[in-house]
């Protein structure tokens, strides 16, 4: 579990946090999400004890991390993959980790081989890929196996084996009954494995809930291509439809507001030839985009494109 | 407490650095004893029994402590300055919530690390250095033998903590070296060599610290016990400066 209530910071006159209060709950995966600025990092570190809040608390299984009498064995973080001593190999490191807490050794050996780095155990952290750096943090997270998991931006860096095997390590972990928080900007990647959302933009809670929830509050939309347009475009308009050019060719875009079914009868009324059409749920990054659009910190001067839609299809 | 410090010696060994850099400040003070005593030899030999006491052939074979000692503050600054440098720091303060437990941890290995290393460096050099004097044995007397010895190694503790203080001030190996090896190498001999600084000098951390491995006294001089506890108090300060930084700050 992890209580954050009304959290405040400021940093040269700049609200990163702003009165910001939320609630991990047990037995879940829940995904952080934010865009860059939005204060992700920033309350990790608080609710880790690192940062000092202007005001607020932040709690973790009910006391201040700092009070955690043997805090590894309660909450495992992955907060910068990198901060490992180069020179250090993952043996030695995780070494390290264990001694402060009289963890087993066998328990080093165990996580190494859990996130596929025996073979690599022994060499120089220097060398290592993004990738294998993740997994070392993951690694030194599942340590001391905790009840709770804080894991900053996991999957970056992780080949696409790395990632499922990641979305499968978490669900088991929280159908363990753990607390399990992630933050990350890989949306299609978090609407895979998480329970919860969590959004914050500005420092403040955007919006906090069940992912069918938030997902149930998006709209709904149909992809339609046509050799017939201009005349569908017309008949669909009328019927109160709304309509997205998806910068794709040859006739195609994205219709709210009606469902397949009568978008279908419509086109057999006009006689128009519909090639396809395809009911589009709406996506998490979409409602992701809408809810931190006007709480984006560092977007992109001018965007490049008409529509969102096509952005986060670019970068997916 | 002991698993902090037991993980500290984890990371320490666990560089390569740490053997090197310790068996360079070892090669480092006993050859530049060495060297200098082999130069003076010769005319120590020739000297009147009465004058060799002014000579300090104890004190003379400990010369190259001062030079051999910076890889020493090369290690504790690096340890130190890593943390920050890389953020290990953020994992490290996971693992060991509390600050004044892991800064305690952490200075307490390097000075014991730097005790280790002045114990053996010290010994190495005063053997090495009265051999090639040719200093007889009457003029090694075992109570100044042991009380060098022992001398270099509490130099080594607190030279080496007080390097890994500042270093917890400045968060920077950088920074903490460009303070360190100035204040070790200029800055104490330029002060010693204006008469009128020489004062000043003498409380300085690394010549106030070198007295524990002197015989010889000059008048003015600290004496050894004096000297060591100038430098006991310097450790002390910094460290203490270093945990009022180090409690406050965000990592």
């Amino acid at each position: 579990m992890i209580d954050v209530q009304r959290l405040v910071k400021t940093y040269a006159g700049r609200r990163i946090l702003d009165d910001l209060s939320f609630h991990v709950s047990p037995g879940r995966v829940t995904a952080f999400l934010g865009p860059n600025g939005a204060g992700k990092s920033t309350t990790l570190r608080m609710i880790m004890g690192l940062g000092r809040p202007d005001s607020g608390t932040a709690t973790v299984l009910g006391v201040p991390y700092r009070e955690l009498p043997a805090p590894l064995r309660s909450v495992g973080a992955l907060l910068d993959a990198s901060a490992v001593h180069p020179a250090r190999s993952p043996r030695a490191h995780l070494g390290w980790l264990a001694r402060t807490h009289r963890i087993a050794p066998a328990r080093v050996d165990e996580v190494l081989e859990l996130v596929g780095l025996t073979t690599a155990a022994r060499r120089p952290v220097r060398g290592f890929s993004l990738g294998m750096r993740q997994r070392l943090g993951i690694a030194a997270a599942l340590l001391g196996d905790p009840e709770l998991l804080i894991l900053d931006e996991p999957v970056n860096g992780l080949d696409p084996e790395g990632i499922r095997w990641f979305r499968t390590l978490m669900r088991a972990l929280a159908d363990e009954g753990r607390t399990v928080l992630v933050s990350s900007h890989l949306m299609n990647e978090m609407a895979l494995v998480a329970d919860h959302v969590l959004v914050i933009g500005q420092g403040r809670v955007l919006s906090d809930g069940p992912l069918g929830d938030l997902l149930r509050g998006g709209t709904p939309a149909v992809r339609l291509r046509s050799g017939q347009l201009p005349a569908m475009a017309v008949a669909l308009r009328n019927a109160g439809a709304e309509l997205t050019h998806d910068n794709s060719p040859n006739g195609l875009v994205l219709v709210t507001g009606l469902s397949a079914r009568r978008i279908g009868d419509l086109a057999a009324q006009q006689g128009c030839a519909i090639h396809e059409l395809t009911p589009v749920e709406p996506e998490l990054a979409d409602i992701y985009l809408r809810l931190t659009d006007e709480a984006a910190e560092y977007r992109a001067g001018t965007p490049f494109t008409g529509g969102r839609r096509s952005e986060v299809a670019g970068r997916a | 407490m002991r698993d902090a410090l037991a993980a500290e010696w984890i990371k320490l060994r666990s560089l390569r650095s740490t053997p090197a850099l310790l068996l360079t400040g070892l090669l480092v003070t006993v050859l530049t004893g060495l060297l200098l005593c082999l130069l003076i030899g010769p005319e120590f030999r020739r000297a009147a029994p009465a004058d060799r006491t002014g000579f300090d052939p104890i004190g003379l074979s400990y010369s190259g402590m001062q030079l051999g000692q910076l890889a020493l503050v090369v290690l504790a600054v690096l340890s130190v300055g890593s943390e920050f440098g890389t953020s290990m720091i953020r994992t490290s303060l996971a693992a060991v919530p509390g600050r004044a437990r892991f800064l305690t941890a952490k200075l307490t290995l390097l000075a014991a690390t730097g005790l280790a290393w002045g114990l053996l460096t010290g010994s190495a050099a005063l053997l090495c250095g009265t051999r090639a004097l040719g200093a007889a044995p009457s003029e090694l007397p075992l109570a100044d033998v042991l009380r060098t010895t022992l001398g270099a190694g509490l130099y080594g503790a607190l030279i080496s903590g007080c390097a890994g203080a500042v270093t917890f001030m400045v968060r920077r190996s950088i920074a903490a070296l460009g303070i360190l090896l100035p204040l070790l190498f200029l800055v104490s001999s330029l002060l010693g060599a204006s008469s009128r600084l020489a004062a000043f000098a003498r409380l300085l951390p690394d010549r106030a610290g070198l007295r524990l491995m002197q015989v010889h006294q000059e008048p003015g001089d600290l004496t050894p016990a004096g000297g060591g506890a100038v430098l006991l108090l310097w450790t002390l300060v910094a460290a203490f400066v270093a945990y009022a930084l180090f409690s406050r700050r965000e990592v």
